[in-house]
């Protein structure tokens, strides 16, 4: 509703003014003269942050989209739980906020950012598209798409791509790709792992996702599948960011030095170890201390490392 | 993005627009064979549940049909899609057959309540003054009591229909590009809901409002042609 | 022709109470008599009646049809009762077919006729009872008396060798009732064989074979029509007379 009404407002204004509204009850009576501040302090950078920064609040709405292992997924209790989590918590740390996680689907995450959530964090990559929207944090991580066969498959080139039938999650950089190849059919999925299991069932030819999730769920189907790197197809490389509301500098800015510092203090380095590395390791520890019976080889590995993150959280 | 602006990338760049109809399309298409499959298999397990045995006790064919509308009025219609979709059928290619399927098995159940109803509400006295002339329990039933019946059934079928094709919006789910994918798609590529939402919302709005019109055209005609 | 021999019907109500509707009927009727059943309300007469073609199946007790024992399972029901015509209080004409249509339907469906033969003769029937102008019309521009002349000549066209009649001018504005009772005369003299329930006791009087008087799921008395009337022997008829004449 709110974002209804956001959106009513916005096209009654027929202004491009809509920064934060901080989804908190003034909202709607945020004066346009303090956006217009905003927005027109975005490109000084000032170092106090405008009267509707997201930065005034003391808990920042995380939106992420919890089925981009080892990114983001459900973890034990159910709430999102992975890399992508632990990293925006270290932020919060940084910069002194509460962090609440809201678990939505993808492709509403952006239309979503001042209105629903404050800020996005789900393993999205910076497009000049999505920067019209909102604005990015300095990139975290660097991925390419892979392209997920069934093995022997004779998918292999780009070229391979035009005319068949590819499996990608709504609105991810998959579904871009895919939506430009030649003659292709493009089957948009909510999760990932639906657009895996039809790979499975034999309904689409290919998967196009990016690195690390692809590579987690082909580890489950280790026997039938396959990850092709996406250098053989041309793809590019792409980066991770945290999306922001468009015009909160002071936001920003604040996200960046804490992301600077994460980073030289080394927080950065060992989250990609636990979350991204070695996942495998944690995995084969703890599945033979507590969970020898249950430790089924296809959650084992989303099971330990969550187990690992709660362990680590307390 | 001023609002102008954001018609035309809802609906114009690229043109948009064809994704809305395609979508409509396929919506429709898969509510009509859902309607068709229900009312066939509706209405066969409105006979079943109405089947009584000789001595007037309900028979084996009775639970049958009535458990099968339990279990499917017990569950979530999109649980139903997923299970069609990713187990009992999943070698099937065709979307629109899996969709098609699942709801009209998820209608039939709805569906037998009401021919079950108009059946009922057929005056037994037809039934007795049929068999009293030799006819079989069927044929009375196919030759008098059906067709009276349907005079009570068109107009909840209508009904039925319409929240047939309300339902069919969550084939995105298993990536069938209906109606609400469409504007999902298309918010998913713009990141502004506000266009494609509303869009897709007076699309379906718009084709309902005509359907529901229809329907009280047939009402009217129905309710004439008891007094011929 | 159809003996019935210890008819037992006990309807089981909502609260699981039994209901004892039938309490051992034993009762012959022979070839081309005329059995009139007359009765307070609920003494079992319909009840008893619609057991006669298995509308009810009685709970226990058999009903010999022509030598074959209709209350067997493994009888063909249906075949016994295209040879016994029924009439109903409430006509019961098919609503979505017309005259002619409710005519034929069981005819030619059970393939007893062919469609010309059918037609050919349920025309020559509502000629007799003056209804052929009617043969294209549907049940819902008749009036009652029409209705149930009518269902008469739809039970005929299935020439039955007997007919059964359920109060058939119970429903009907009191003008019409004659035009029926005509009918079921005319038929009568023609050496039809009937069972009618009906609260006509001028009818009775004057075809009745014989007239029962049914009271608490027995038959209480029988008796020819003239010593029916004028000598009742048990105290439960006298007061029913006296009511009703």
């Amino acid at each position: 509703m709110k974002k209804l009404l956001a959106a009513v407002l916005t096209g009654v204004m027929c202004a491009s003014l809509l920064t934060a509204c901080g989804g908190s009850a003034p909202a709607a009576s945020a004066s346009t003269e303090a956006a217009s501040v905003a927005a027109a302090g975005s490109e000084s950078a000032p170092a106090e942050a405008a009267a509707d920064s997201v930065l005034n609040k003391d808990t920042l709405i995380v939106g992420t989209n919890a089925a981009f292992p080892p990114f983001e997924y459900a973890g034990a209790d159910g709430t999102p739980d992975g890399f992508d989590i632990a990293l925006i918590k270290a932020v919060g740390e940084k910069i002194g906020k509460n962090i609440e996680v809201k678990d939505m689907e993808f492709d509403s995450l952006v239309a979503s950012i001042g209105n629903k959530i404050d800020v996005a964090i789900a393993g999205m990559t910076v497009t000049d598209e999505r920067k019209n929207m909102v604005d990015f944090s300095d990139p975290y991580y660097e991925a390419v798409q892979n392209v997920i066969v069934v093995k022997g498959s004779e998918i292999s080139t780009a070229d391979d791509l035009k005319g068949k039938n590819i499996g990608v999650q709504l609105g991810t950089t998959g579904d871009f790709i895919a939506s430009d190849v030649e003659g292709a059919q493009v089957s948009q999925y909510n999760k990932g792992v639906d657009a895996v299991n039809d790979l499975l069932n034999g309904r689409v030819d290919c998967v196009i996702l990016d690195t690390n999730p692809a590579k987690e769920f082909v580890s489950q189907h280790a026997d039938e599948l396959t990850a092709l790197e996406g250098d053989g197809f041309g793809f590019e490389t792409e980066n991770y960011a945290i999306a922001m509301p468009k015009g909160d500098a002071a936001l920003v800015e604040a996200v960046n030095g804490a992301l600077k510092e994460l980073k030289e203090d080394g927080t950065f380095d060992a989250l990609v170890a636990e979350y991204i590395n070695n996942g495998e390791v944690p995995e084969a520890e703890e599945a033979s201390e507590e969970a020898s019976t249950e430790a089924a080889s296809e959650e084992s590995s989303e099971a330990a490392s969550t187990e690992a993150a709660s362990t680590e959280a307390e | 993005m001023t609002i102008g602006e954001k018609f035309t990338a809802a609906f114009i760049t690229e043109d948009r627009w064809q994704l809305y109809l395609k979508g409509l399309g396929i919506t429709v298409e898969i509510a009509l064979f859902a309607a068709i499959i229900g009312l066939v298999l509706g209405t066969v397990l409105a006979l079943m549940k109405l089947s009584t045995t000789r001595n007037g006790k309900p028979s084996l064919v009775n639970y049958i049909a009535t458990a099968y509308v339990d279990i499917i009025r017990g569950t979530p219609s999109v649980l139903q899609l997923l299970i069609m979709w990713f187990i009992v059928l999943k070698s099937s290619n065709n979307g629109v057959l899996v969709a098609s399927l699942s709801f009209g098995l998820n209608s039939a159940a709805y569906v037998s309540e009401i021919v079950r109803g108009g059946i009922l509400a057929v005056d037994n006295g037809q039934m007795e003054a049929g068999r009293s002339l030799g006819l079989t329990k069927a044929m009375t039933m196919r030759y008098i009591v059906l067709p009276q019946a349907m005079k009570n059934i068109i107009p909840p079928m209508g009904n039925e229909f319409i929240t047939l094709l309300k339902e069919t919006a969550i084939v995105g789910y298993v990536s069938l590009n209906d109606l609400t994918r469409a504007a999902n798609l298309i918010q998913s590529r713009t990141y502004e809901a506000f266009m494609p939402l509303i869009g897709a919302a007076v699309i379906y709005f718009a084709v309902i409002k005509v359907l529901t019109l229809l329907l009280g055209v047939m009402e009217r005609r129905l309710r004439r042609s008891d007094n011929r | 022709m159809i003996t019935v021999k210890n008819i037992v019907k006990d309807f089981k109500n909502m609260d699981g109470s039994v209901n004892h509707v039938l309490r051992g009927i034993d009762y012959t009727i022979e070839q081309g008599q005329k059995i009139v059943i007359v009765g307070p309300s609920g003494g079992g007469k319909s009840t008893f009646l619609r057991c006669l073609n298995l509308l009810e199946t009685p709970t226990s007790g058999d009903i010999i049809f022509d030598g074959e024992n209709i209350t067997d399972p493994k009888t063909d029901i249906n075949k016994v009762r295209q040879r016994m015509g029924m009439v109903f209080q409430n006509f019961n004409l098919f609503n979505n077919l017309t005259v002619l249509q409710n005519l034929i339907l069981a005819p030619v469906k059970l393939k007893i006729m062919n469609e010309s033969e059918a037609k050919e003769k349920a025309m020559s029937l509502l000629k007799r009872v003056n209804l052929e102008d009617k043969a294209n019309v549907y049940p819902s521009s008749l009036s009652g008396g029409q209705k149930q002349r009518i269902a008469i000549v739809r039970s005929l066209c299935m020439n039955p060798e007997v007919m059964l009649f359920d109060e058939p001018t119970s429903a009907l504005d009191p003008e019409m009732v004659g035009e029926v009772l005509d009918v079921m005369k005319k038929l009568a003299d023609d050496g039809m064989t009937m069972v009618v329930v009906t609260h006509e006791m001028g009818f009775a009087r004057e075809v009745g074979t014989k007239v029962l008087f049914m009271a608490d799921g027995i038959i209480m008395e029988e008796n020819t029509p003239d010593k029916f009337f004028t000598e009742p022997k048990t105290q439960r008829l006298k007061d029913f007379l006296s009511k009703v004449l």
